[in-house]
């Protein structure tokens, strides 16, 4: 427990990447990217053109880390599976099918209804354009929510790796009860509830359900990610690289739509968070459910506010 | 010769390291509120002024007169089936500057079937530099009651004074007929000044504070609401799992020790301890 519906061999992400590699590497993505883009095309019925740049981003940021965190050099003229491929093994590329699907907008968990308190933000003042947006979500994410859920990510992935069901009832009720506000707990209890259901009935995997009942109670938004990316043996970095990028893209398309922001600038607030991704999945990694924390105080503040705000667009 | 004088310094300074317990329950006798046992060691103690009409008072009194760097307090407090009790402290605390270690505060609270604690401390002040790890555990049955509050301030800007730098963690677990209902941790360390600066944290607000009203719900948060008019600093209140729970911010302590104020009474009928009204 848990078996890994993909071969044993894809479960490592050893990529292997050499330069001509990453020219035909490139390729695929413009390829998948394409693939992707027209299924959701004719899963989502509203802001295609949204979908389409966001997927294209899903696959750089995705790729970039599957690419980086192993970054071992083929040294050797034989070729390999991942080389013929198109610099790709079979795992890692179910490994991208899945997370881009799971974590794509379109993914039917009802993400666009919430904006973690960025609504009250952006009527109090705090945010107004691209620059103040940026600092809010920057703040969210190394000293707020994003790190923490983060965190409960990560250790939901070990736990249902080692088939540890006394630790992931542990991180589940924690995660669960881990929330500032009324609307923020429904946020991701919501979420949480609909990223299981669907797993079961669509992207299900041997083990899946025994790591559902060890948590024996709510499965919150993080928490369901980390057990349900475990329980297909996708790794931590691409899982937790995918679910930050979707964290941070809906709190910047809740933001766009708010103050409100062209896609352009949209684009270049998510570019320009892209380190921040990158060193709260590192810290997160190495962190342990003692080293939680947070420290966004007026964040949690305007998830609380948003309650009284009189006319609004989300539910959080 | 420099580092000798340097670690016979520091062995002074842990030796001379404040270590406080203070234990105690509380019980129903007669229809009376009735304290038990009472463990108290160090500089922590706790005092019980003239009984009043509605259960038992008692009042901490940290006779180090402040907590330093590698300070360890434990503070154990249980109220038995249908007691009554309300804690508060006798003036603020101070945190001062910790060289080494950083200061330890553990509480355990636990609140018997029909019980009502009411944890009413005066403000925590935390000077520059100053680094702290609390630790509150709460304990409820389904039946029990408490209200609780807690203001840090950092640095006293009144006095010119701000915090630039620090430790400050604090660990909150709520539990509610044995299920967690509540966790939190916050931490702010390092550059505490810049970090409280930004928007989302304090944008530049030196108080913060947090009320937990147990039970809570909508009609409560709604009663509390209705003073929202008088609120001198951010506050915002909402109820789940059971609990209500308010969250203040302000630009100094004195607002929010007025807006504190504001929504305690509303949450309560019990009239505040009278030192917090001085």
């Amino acid at each position: 427990m848990p078996g890994p519906r993909m071969a044993k061999s894809t479960r490592m992400a050893i990529p292997g990447m050499i330069t001509p590699t990453a020219m035909r590497m490139i390729t695929a993505i413009t390829i998948m990217a394409t693939i992707i883009t027209m299924i959701m095309a004719t899963i989502t019925t509203t802001s295609i053109a949204a979908t389409s740049i966001t997927t294209v981003m899903d696959i750089t940021t995705v790729m970039g880390i599957i690419t980086t965190t192993t970054p071992m050099l083929m040294t050797t003229n034989e070729p390999d599976a991942a080389a013929t491929s198109g610099g790709m093994t079979e795992g890692e590329a179910a490994a991208l099918y899945r997370l881009m699907t799971w974590l794509s907008p379109s993914f039917p968990v009802g993400a666009f209804a919430y904006s973690s308190g960025i609504e009250w933000a952006v009527e109090a003042g705090d945010i107004t354009d691209a620059t103040s947006l940026r600092g809010w979500l920057s703040a969210m994410l190394t000293d707020g929510s994003g790190f923490c859920d983060g965190v409960f990510l990560a250790r939901t992935h070990a736990a249902t790796s080692a088939a540890d069901a006394a630790a992931l009832k542990h991180i589940a009720e924690l995660a669960a009860a881990f929330v500032p506000s009324r609307e923020r707990q429904l946020e991701t209890t919501t979420q949480g509830r609909a990223f299981i259901e669907i797993a079961r009935a669509a992207w299900n995997s041997p083990g899946l359900d025994t790591s559902i009942t060890a948590c024996d109670g709510p499965i919150v938004y993080p928490v369901a990610v980390g057990l349900v990316s475990a329980a297909h043996g996708i790794p931590l970095a691409p899982a937790l690289h995918a679910f930050l990028h979707a964290v941070v893209s809906n709190w910047i398309s809740a933001g766009s739509r708010l103050i409100p922001l062209g896609q352009t600038d949209s684009q270049r607030v998510l570019a320009s968070l892209e380190p921040d991704v990158a060193a709260t999945a590192a810290r997160a990694t190495a962190a342990s459910l003692d080293d939680l924390g947070s420290a966004t105080f007026r964040a949690d503040l305007a998830s609380v506010r948003h309650e009284t705000q009189y006319t609004r667009l989300f539910r959080s | 010769m420099r580092s000798g004088i340097a670690s016979a310094t520091a062995a002074t300074f842990a030796a001379n390291r404040a270590r406080g317990v203070v234990r105690f329950g509380v019980h129903l006798a007669d229809g009376v509120t009735r304290r038990g046992d009472l463990h108290e060691s160090g500089s922590l103690r706790v005092r019980f002024p003239s009984p009043e009409d509605d259960g038992l008072s008692a009042m901490f009194v940290n006779t180090a007169g402040g907590i330093a760097g590698g300070d360890h307090f434990d503070i154990a407090i249980a109220a038995d089936e249908g007691a009554r009790l309300t804690l508060t402290t006798a003036a603020a605390e101070k945190v001062y500057r910790a060289p080494g270690a950083a200061a330890r505060l553990d509480i355990s609270l636990k609140v018997d079937e029909g019980a009502h604690l009411g944890w009413l401390p005066q403000e925590t002040i935390l000077f520059d530099r100053a680094r702290i790890h609390r630790s509150f555990e709460i304990d409820l049955a389904e039946g029990a009651s408490l209200l609780l509050c807690e203001i840090v301030v950092f640095g006293r800007a009144a006095m010119g004074e701000t915090m630039r730098h620090g430790e400050f963690v604090d660990r909150w677990r709520m539990r509610r007929g044995g299920r967690l209902v509540f966790a939190e941790t916050m931490r702010l360390d390092g550059e505490i000044g810049e970090k409280l600066a930004r928007p989302a944290l304090a944008a530049g607000g030196t108080a913060i504070g947090t009320a937990l009203i147990v039970p809570g719900d909508e009609s409560l948060v709604e009663r509390i609401r209705e003073a929202s008019d008088g609120f001198g600093g951010e506050v915002g209140i909402s109820a789940w799992n059971g609990f209500a729970m308010a969250r203040f911010c302000a630009q100094d302590a004195a607002r929010l020790r007025a807006d504190m104020m504001t929504v305690l009474g509303r949450a309560s009928a019990v009239p505040l301890p009278r030192l917090w009204l001085n």
